[in-house]
């Protein structure tokens, strides 16, 4: 009686296990299988933090091209560009506080980096080049050494975007029209993930609808909203207070969102479209 | 940080174009402040003809106003014209609910309840335009006060074409050649500055602005046609709330600031153009 109850919660315990093993590795596929905004990656073994590949413009100048971070204060960064790019560890940032966070990270994040580096890269003509950093300990012995891939030229994300068949300009575009195809063609780095866009409500509420290429997009005639921060008035309270925005549009506007994957760099980035609508 | 590093160096790109093109242009929107009436605004706005945008904030399209008295709001915004449409766009509130009376009884022993009102103050407010045809506007707004009376009324001047003004200085050259073809660096690190002002200015000073070895900039006088030397390092120490940094630039930065009189209204400006070294150390 004994040995099958053991059996039992052992079974027990092997399929609870088992499940967690299973979903868990679901999530980490469903995570890897959605594209990363940046190409930073995170070296299991130092914990040194550092981009696989970036993209600069040709023939200009660019500090911080290279964010390294380094969870020990002690370790030193150099850096060696290929022949055709110049690379120079130009900045050295060491935290001073214990309390302290670089901005941009999260607050629980900030003990783990004592140390970033930034390195400037230049590169006098389009193609493409690598960085190589190293990154030493106190005893001078190399922690690690890696390579980053650069791509130096401007990098067009989209060739055209038309609405009704006219080019947006500045990323605008007036039509007198309730609805329209939108269509867009993108620069050969670049290709298409998705199409959504957005129509606010009264209630300042954006919703977003996806949609194909060339599909058909429907305007909003919804042009005055208020967007509410906060509010703690009620029937029957005492005191209270409120704050937001209002919103009132000369032409209700219609947010066009452009998902685009950059095969150079295998991120996914946003380019936004407004659709005014002249009624 | 990442994210905050590309902003940075893109914010200096941007930086570096706007100070290239405010080079040739006039300051596009004047900022007026009113303090008897608690009102600040952009008096002058600039709008493409048939452009509408997300609002870029701080955009030449819009006007920022500012009211410093509570309860005040924005009311009957007017344009000069019909070929130009101008309202308030947006409007940032703030409300209060506060108690005016508590609950009570009357005189015959009726419950009487409490009494409420909320209060609205409107602080930030944003007037844009849209303009139909080319031209020269002016668009007016009242600042209502929280009973309803008019406090003051203002007048934003609209226009769809910038103002093109020629630029006080005609040309810089540095050992030789115009200073624009140095950029990104040059390898030449003395050479003569020449600068030669458009009629109607008069070069007053040429200051050279080096980075010293604690961060702050040594400035030196130097006189027309005369041979400067540029930075070859810009290697410095900055401390702030949270961190320690140590700077290298791989272009250290030589500032050429010039500052002249215009000699009708006796004002006087500067501008600024750099020169960049490169520094492989």
């Amino acid at each position: 009686m004994k040995t099958r109850t053991s059996n039992i919660v052992k079974l027990t315990v092997l399929a609870m296990l088992t499940a967690v093993f299973v979903i868990a590795g679901f999530a980490d596929k469903a995570q890897a299988a959605e594209p990363k905004t940046h190409t930073y990656v995170v070296d299991k073994k130092t914990g040194i933090e550092y981009p696989t590949a970036i993209r600069i413009y040709a023939n200009s100048h660019d500090s911080d091209s290279i964010g390294i971070y380094l969870p020990n204060a002690n370790y030193k960064v150099s850096a060696k560009a290929s022949s055709n790019l110049i690379a120079k560890v130009s900045r050295v940032s060491t935290i001073t506080r214990e309390d302290s966070f670089f901005s941009g990270r999260d607050y629980s994040e900030d003990t783990k980096y004592q140390r970033t580096a930034g390195i400037s890269v230049f590169g006098a003509k389009e193609g493409t080049g690598s960085v190589k950093f190293t990154v030493k300990n106190e005893k001078g012995k190399t922690v690690l050494s890696k390579s980053v891939k650069v791509f130096v030229g401007y990098a067009q994300r989209v060739e055209k975007a038309t609405f009704n068949g006219k080019e947006f300009d500045y990323n605008s575009i007036l039509t007198k029209k309730s609805s329209g195809k939108f269509s867009v063609k993108l620069g050969k780095d670049f290709s298409l993930k998705k199409i959504e866009y957005g129509n606010y409500d009264a209630n300042g509420n954006m919703t977003y609808k996806t949609i194909k290429n060339k599909g058909k997009v429907a305007l909003t005639s919804v042009g005055k909203f208020t967007e509410e921060d906060y509010n703690s008035i009620t029937e029957d309270s005492y005191y209270g207070s409120a704050s937001g925005t209002e919103y009132d549009y000369i032409y209700p506007m219609t947010e066009i969102k452009v998902t685009v994957y950059d095969k150079k760099l295998k991120t996914v980035e946003t380019v936004t479209y407004y659709v005014f609508r002249q009624n | 940080m990442r994210t905050r590093i590309r902003i940075q160096s893109m914010l200096i790109a941007v930086l570096a174009l706007v100070a290239v093109i405010t080079m040739s242009q006039p300051a596009a929107a004047d900022y007026t402040q009113d303090q008897e009436n608690g009102v600040s605004y952009d008096d002058t706005m600039y709008c493409t003809v048939g452009r509408c945008q997300k609002y870029a904030y701080g955009g030449d399209d819009t006007s920022y106003i500012y009211m410093t008295n509570d309860g005040d709001s924005i009311q009957n915004v007017k344009a000069s014209s019909p070929n130009l449409i101008a309202k308030v766009v947006s409007r940032y509130y703030r409300k209060y609910k506060e108690c005016v009376s508590d609950d009570t009884y009357d005189e015959q022993g009726n419950y009487v309840p409490a009494k409420y009102e909320i209060r609205t103050d409107y602080g930030s407010t944003y007037i844009a335009c849209y303009a139909k045809k080319k031209g020269s506007y002016k668009v007016t707004f009242d600042v209502v006060k929280a009973d309803g009376t008019l406090r003051c009324t203002k007048t934003i001047k609209v226009y769809t074409t910038y103002p093109v003004t020629k630029s006080p200085i005609k040309k810089v050259t540095y050992a030789g050649k115009d200073i624009y073809s140095y950029y990104p660096y040059t390898k030449v690190t003395s050479g003569k500055l020449s600068v030669t002002m458009n009629k109607g200015y008069k070069l007053k000073k040429i200051e050279i602005l080096t980075p010293g070895k604690d961060g702050k900039t040594v400035t030196k006088a130097v006189k027309n046609n005369k041979t400067i030397k540029l930075a070859k390092t810009e290697k410095y120490t900055a401390d702030n709330y949270s961190s320690k940094s140590e700077y290298n630039s791989l272009f250290p930065c030589t500032d050429i600031r010039i500052t002249y009189t215009d000699k009708k209204t006796g004002e006087e400006a500067s501008y600024y153009y750099y020169l960049y070294t490169l520094n492989r150390k």
